[in-house]
């Protein structure tokens, strides 16, 4: 089973432990905590049908060359989601 | 929110099996009363039996016909009900969930099935100190495979319901000189 | 990802359906192959615009249809895709037939995921049987699933399916052949999102599942692909390399089919004489046709590669390099996968957009593929940049017919993105806005059976259009370029020795109905350099673009049969006043960007027309289009003509 290691945070990230899933970096775990408020309900159904469900465990990786988008582990699969949506996926590291 | 799921019980359409994780159920046998929806149609004669097994509870309909619309009931509350004090022992003190019950039970099941189907009897010899001793006869006694059966299927699934299993072990008749027993890996083998 | 025909009435009346569900990448399709063989057939479900496979599947028991629904997570539809399988499942709705059983394939190494489409699937009360795929996947990464206790838990027959070998095949055929014998789940899974995660968990570990680890092969290769300098290098190398392979490997098939139809001519005429007859058989018939079928070799080496890219899942991490590129056009990776099968055919990749949850998106693409260099183009291409280019001449190590192709390539697809862009400004920002996600598949070897498929379809897709339109077009096209007959006293009146066979043919082809027409639109294109015979050409290429190869090569046979390119080289014209070789370099680069930018295609209309349900997009495809080939083929002209002196 995949182990939840710490996650290493962007220097020009604010807060000192990730909030969202966006900030979590390649290698990092988390898991899925909520959505942000006011997700668009077609987008949040969808996510969850992928798996980025809350209290699911989430593996970060790797960026794609440009940064953008980002490959998950999911549900035993391999997902890319761009940043405008990793943004309202609220996450924590806790394990 | 427990987890859990119904199965169709071979030869039996009236009932069904909802199967439920391990140390769920309050005691192990038949149901007198219960609270929830089992309780209900248990009182309105819908249900004509109810029995707690390890992991799985065994609700008996009067009316085979009847499961399409009583299943969706029972399964939606069933889970919640399970946390509910309220169930009553049809006969006798309380038989909590013990290592005897749930390997006869598993022997009874798919396992046990898997077994006869090549020939073989396993039967449960002792239990005490949450180690099970089986004894091997028909072809499994001679079987090199029995190790591997014993291991992989039996001892998965009982420990899939009852946890505290130590071990099992095989204990059979050699020649002339009685029961020599065999201790089975505890360690579930290595994968990738 | 090939050209299909056909509509979509049923295969075989009275037969009982059944359909296959499963998520994207769920080895629906392979199974699909598998179990029918060559016996697809391709349609479109009645008022969408969702491609619809269907195709015959003989079991013990008889024949059955099956019917390949698109790859979708939920039954929660998001897509037209999605809102197909649905409805299809959905006795109440009468859009769509319902079957008579369902075939749900599930990824063994994504169980955890899509135990909850099953659960969805149950719910519908239709007989239903699980296929599973990948189980060799999932023991190679370290996982597991009890086949028969996954079976007692969802309380519906499963069958493995790992390689698909006879044994196995045999074993579903019979299966399908006893669907009614299908036990039916005895209490329905639950609906509640809480209720649903708490039956897979349950069934799962009654199942004695163990997930698979990360896929370290996969994770291996994608540390190179994926890497920010590797992989972007790869990317680039494989696209040029792509290019290398299409054009060079090519060349002798083509050269083969060619001797085979210049002999087959040689035969004909041999035989009919020189009548009119013999022309009729020889340039028209063998000729344009021969022109035609000579790119088979071309378009098959075309499809084995984007089949290759596929099977083997590097197309969906090109998705992934791209989508930041994609971006840029409002557009996303996967739409870079349906231009990139516009590569082949404009057709099919419209058809491709249908993999795209946004609908502002799939316009977008949709008016951007007809730019991407078809393989269509590809003919006219070849005979106008062996014109244009010298064969020996080099652009450092590659030849610099490569070099102009590449540049003609990337000409259509910065077109084709810039276009995109402007489509989606256009229609703003009204609508739903989809969320962008794209599943990464293993790298998995690709089946050679689902390879043969993919070129056996293009090849008869191609072929058959030859058969048709190309034939009837260049029979018509003949008539036109040599009526009215001229009798030997109308050319001794006009001056024309008529046993002189060059001048007479000439004269007969100066004044044919063909030439009325091409003197007709001679002064839209006058600018552009082209003359009443290229006008020809381009009139009758709306039909197919082939066809301008086929054309010219007719107007060039009643000069000289024997070799129609030398005859175009020598060609000469009089447009603008001055006198001056037809084919002169500024003239072929007009061309050649003509047919880059121009949607000379009436299928691309007629499938544009049908996916959109309107007139109003290929109509304003068909517009932009020809003015921007107009325009920027005017500019090229006046460029080349500067430099050239």
């Amino acid at each position: 089973m995949t182990t939840v290691t710490r996650p290493r945070v962007r220097r020009s990230a604010v807060p000192a432990t990730p909030q969202v899933l966006g900030q979590v970096l390649p290698g990092g775990s988390c898991r899925v905590e909520s959505y942000a408020d006011g997700v668009d309900q077609r987008t949040a159904q969808r996510l969850r049908d992928l798996g980025f469900a809350p209290g699911e465990l989430i593996t970060v990786v790797r960026r794609a060359p440009m940064g953008d988008p980002v490959l998950y582990r999911v549900l035993d699969t391999v997902v890319a989601l761009r940043a405008e949506h990793t943004r309202q996926i609220r996450v924590s590291t806790a394990g | 929110m427990i987890a859990l799921h119904a199965e169709r019980v071979e030869g039996d359409p009236c009932t069904v099996r909802w199967v439920v994780p391990p140390g769920v159920v309050p005691f192990v046998g038949e149901v007198l009363r219960a609270p929830g929806e089992c309780g209900s149609m248990l009182e309105q004669g819908l249900l004509s039996q109810v029995v707690l097994e390890a992991t799985c509870v065994l609700t008996t309909a009067v009316d085979a016909g009847a499961w399409t619309e009583l299943g969706e009931r029972v399964g939606r509350t069933l889970g919640d009900d399970l946390a509910d004090t309220a169930w009553v022992p049809a006969r006798g003190p309380v038989q909590p969930v013990s290592l005897a019950i749930v390997a006869q039970e598993v022997l009874a099941g798919p396992v046990g099935d898997y077994i006869r189907s090549h020939g073989g009897v396993v039967e449960v010899v002792d239990t005490a100190g949450d180690v099970l001793t089986v004894a091997l006869r028909g072809v499994c006694a001679h079987c090199p495979a029995s190790g591997a059966t014993l291991n992989d299927r039996l001892e998965a699934e009982v420990r899939r319901r009852y946890p505290g299993l130590a071990s099992v072990r095989a204990a059979r008749p050699v020649s002339r000189s009685g029961v020599a027993r065999r201790t089975l890996s505890l360690a579930v083998r290595g994968r990738g | 990802m090939s050209h299909h025909a056909g509509d979509g009435s049923a295969v075989v009346a009275d037969a009982s359906r059944v359909a296959l569900v499963g998520s994207p990448n769920a080895g629906k399709t392979t199974l699909f192959n598998a179990l029918t063989g060559l016996r697809a057939k391709t349609g479109n479900y009645p008022g969408v615009t969702v491609a619809r496979y269907e195709g015959v599947a003989s079991t013990p028991a008889g024949r059955i249809v099956l019917e390949d629904l698109p790859g979708t997570y939920s039954l929660d539809p998001m897509s037209p895709d999605e809102k197909i399988v649905c409805d299809c499942l959905d006795a109440s709705a009468d859009r769509v037939q319902t079957p008579d059983a369902v075939l749900v394939v599930l990824d063994a190494t994504s169980l955890r995921r899509s135990l909850g489409l099953l659960a969805e699937v149950l719910r519908r009360g239709l007989p239903t049987a699980v296929v599973l795929t990948f189980r060799d996947e999932l023991t190679r990464r370290g996982g597991r699933v009890d086949v028969q206790a996954l079976s007692r838990a969802v309380g519906v027959p499963v069958l493995p399916v790992v390689a698909g070998s006879r044994d196995e095949l045999g074993g579903l055929r019979a299966a399908l052949a006893d669907r009614s014998q299908w036990p039916a789940p005895v209490v329905l899974p639950p609906t509640d999102p809480p209720g649903r995660e708490g039956w897979v968990r349950s069934v799962l570990d009654a199942a004695r599942h163990q997930p698979p680890a990360g896929d370290t092969r996969t994770e291996r290769i994608d540390a190179v692909l994926l890497h920010p300098v590797w992989g972007t290098l790869i990317f680039f190398a494989t696209m040029f390399g792509f290019f290398q392979v299409i054009f060079t490997v090519a060349t002798p098939l083509q050269d083969l089919v060619q001797r085979l139809f210049d002999a087959l001519g040689l035969l004909a005429s041999a035989h009919l004489g020189s009548g009119w007859l013999s022309s009729l058989v020889t340039d028209a018939l063998i000729g344009g046709v021969g022109s035609v079928v000579v790119f088979l070799p071309q378009i098959a080496l075309l499809f084995v590669l984007i089949a290759l890219l596929e099977g083997s899942g590097y197309l969906s991490r090109a998705a992934f390099l791209m989508d930041r590129v994609m971006a840029r056009a409002g557009l996303e990776g996967r739409a870079f996968v349906a231009l990139l099968s516009a590569l082949a055919c404009a057709i099919p990749a419209i058809m491709a957009t249908r993999s795209l949850p946004s609908a502002k998106d799939r316009l977008a693409t949709m008016m951007a593929a007809p730019l991407m260099t078809c393989s269509a183009r590809l003919t006219v291409y070849v005979l106008l940049v062996g014109m244009l280019v010298d064969g020996s001449a080099r652009v450092g190590p590659f030849g610099a017919k490569g070099v102009v192709m590449f540049g003609l390539y990337l000409g259509g697809a910065i077109a084709a993105m810039a276009t995109a862009w402007v489509f989606k400004k256009v229609t703003g920002r009204q609508g739903p806005t989809m969320p962008f996600y794209m599943e990464m598949p293993s790298y998995r070897l690709p089946r050679v059976r689902t390879m043969v498929l993919a070129v056996w379809e293009a090849c008869k897709g191609f072929l058959a259009k030859v058969g048709r339109i190309i034939l009837v077009v260049t029979l018509v096209l003949w008539l036109l370029l040599n009526l009215p007959a001229r009798s030997p006293a109308h050319l001794a009146a006009a001056g024309v020795d008529s046993q002189d066979r060059a001048a007479a043919s000439s004269y007969v082809l100066d004044h044919s109905y063909a030439a009325a027409v091409g003197r007709a639109v001679e002064p839209v294109f006058a600018p552009l350099g082209f003359d009443w015979r290229i006008d020809i050409g381009i009139v009758a290429s709306l039909s197919a673009r082939e066809v301008f190869v086929a054309t010219l090569g007719q107007v060039a046979a009643a000069d000289n049969p024997d070799s129609p390119r030398a005859t175009l080289e020598r060609m000469r014209t009089d447009v603008g006043g001055h006198d001056r070789p037809l084919f002169d370099a500024p003239t072929i680069a007009a061309l050649l960007t003509f047919f880059l930018f121009a949607l000379q295609c009436m299928s691309t209309i007629a499938v544009m027309r049908r996916e959109t349900g309107t007139w109003r997009w290929p109509g304003i495809a068909f517009g932009y289009m020809f003015v921007l080939a107009w325009g920027m083929a005017f500019v090229v002209h006046a460029v080349v003509e500067g430099i050239v002196g």
